[in-house]
């Protein structure tokens, strides 16, 4: 008997219950089933999380998710300094893996002394005024960005959105070509919308990401920063700050969960090209900085 | 001898036959331009669903001719799908050889009904606000290409 054959009931196993499995340490035909195992799980994984989700379907829970964020903040509307956390945003988008999404990327300051910063899936990043106020240059600023648009690019918002929402969408709109939605059908979508808004402003705004997401998109901003020509090091001194913070947070680029100094010992082996703060993004950076 | 040349012209016609990919523009908008670089000027632009053959790559940007227009340029692959994408059950491809699995419906699941219908339920929500974030602050190429030249920075 071809001995694959014996890793066949696993491999159902797994497909069957659709959940991380553990598989016995064994290895058959040179093929552990701990490899067996992992490939599996990643796929599973993934299935999990990016589901169906179109951009076009995360462009719009991003902006129902933007729209219960200033439910409880205010857009900051000085133009001038919105235009500018925008041309700093857009600088770092073109320069990261993903620089075209569904609707833009898009930035806006809120009014608030709250230190922190929320990144919306569909495109939509803010940052408080209280946040800006802390940073001390543009690359400081440019850090705090960074570290949204890596948590958007990664998916981190989007798969805060429990299985169960996707299984009832996909069960409603089933394989057949567009048509128009009956009442019912309508109804029942919206009902599904709201769901979804509700996990990922309630991981936003109230419990944060997980250890993992934070310290992924913290490593993947120092990419983002490298490539657009800021100081890598501006990330590590924005995290240093936030740990000296007597208030602890879990969400946003403020989170605590990981310890900041945990956040900061990951990133250490990873800031290598340390780059120059050049003096005329500091300058700019003051002026705007008046309005704030 | 003119076998030999129909021959020739049939090795060299059928690989670049074989290797236009017809690809999917996956963004509400884009533009195609007269480089691989977002510093390039804007060719044509090109919106959700329509359809671009892709020539040649470099790096992460794709040398494309649009379908609708006629015209190429350069586009950054993460604008694109290797999905067809169908806008309404009545819509033609214009690539009849794609596959039912290769197609994505528009407007499936959570579209532009659905938060209308949300908005109704939910009226103490701004969507006014979250229109002008789009729209109000966005910088033009030319002053995106003054910003990060006064700040060294890489576009």
């Amino acid at each position: 008997m071809n001995q694959k054959i014996i890793l066949i009931p696993f491999i159902l196993l797994i497909l069957t219950s659709c959940k991380q499995v553990e598989l016995p340490d064994i290895e058959i035909a040179g093929i552990s089933s701990k490899d067996v195992e992992k490939a599996l799980n990643t796929g599973i994984k993934i299935y999990n999380t990016a589901q169906d989700a179109t951009p076009e379907q995360e462009y719009y829970i991003g902006r129902s998710v933007a729209a219960s964020v200033l439910q409880k903040y205010k857009v900051y509307k000085k133009k001038d300094l919105n235009r500018y956390i925008n041309s700093v945003g857009t600088i770092l988008a073109v320069n990261s893996k993903q620089p075209e999404i569904f609707g833009g990327y898009h930035f806006a300051v809120l009014d608030s002394d709250e230190v922190n910063a929320f990144a919306t899936p569909g495109g939509i990043i803010f940052v408080t005024r209280g946040m800006l106020r802390i940073c001390n240059n543009e690359d400081e600023l440019a850090a705090v960005l960074a570290h949204e648009i890596a948590h958007i690019q990664l998916k981190h918002g989007i798969s805060s959105i429990k299985d169960s929402r996707w299984t009832s969408i996909a069960t409603l709109i089933g394989t057949e070509a567009v048509k128009k939605y009956s009442s019912k059908e309508l109804a029942s979508l919206t009902e599904s919308f709201e769901d979804s808004i509700g996990d990922v402003v309630n991981t936003l705004v109230v419990n944060g990401y997980s250890r993992e997401y934070e310290l992924q998109a913290d490593e993947y901003a120092v990419d983002i920063l490298n490539k657009s020509g800021y100081s890598q090091k501006a990330i590590i001194s924005m995290l240093q700050k936030m740990s000296k913070r007597l208030q602890n947070d879990n969400r946003g680029f403020a989170s605590t969960h990981p310890e900041t100094s945990e956040r900061i010992d990951a990133l250490d082996s990873k800031v290598k090209k340390v780059g120059t703060i050049q003096k005329n993004r500091t300058n700019r950076f003051k002026t705007y900085m008046k309005n704030a | 001898m003119n076998v030999a040349k129909v021959f020739l012209a049939i090795a060299l016609i059928i690989p670049a036959l074989l290797s236009a990919e017809t690809l999917s523009v996956q963004v509400k908008k884009s533009f195609l331009r007269s480089k691989p670089s977002f510093l390039g000027k804007t060719v044509v632009k090109v919106v959700y669903a329509q359809q671009v053959e892709k020539k040649s790559s470099k790096n992460d940007w794709y040398l494309v001719k649009s379908l609708k227009s006629g015209k190429s340029g350069w586009i950054h692959s993460s604008a694109l799908s290797t999905k067809a994408i169908v806008l309404s059950s009545s819509d033609k491809l214009e690539d009849s050889s794609v596959t039912q699995g290769e197609i994505l419906m528009a407007g499936k699941g959570f579209n532009k009904e659905v938060e209308q219908e949300y908005k109704k339920q939910n009226s103490s929500m701004n969507f006014s606000q979250i229109d002008a974030i789009e729209k109000d602050y966005s910088v033009s190429r030319t002053d995106l290409i003054k910003f990060a030249n006064n700040g060294k920075l890489n576009i």
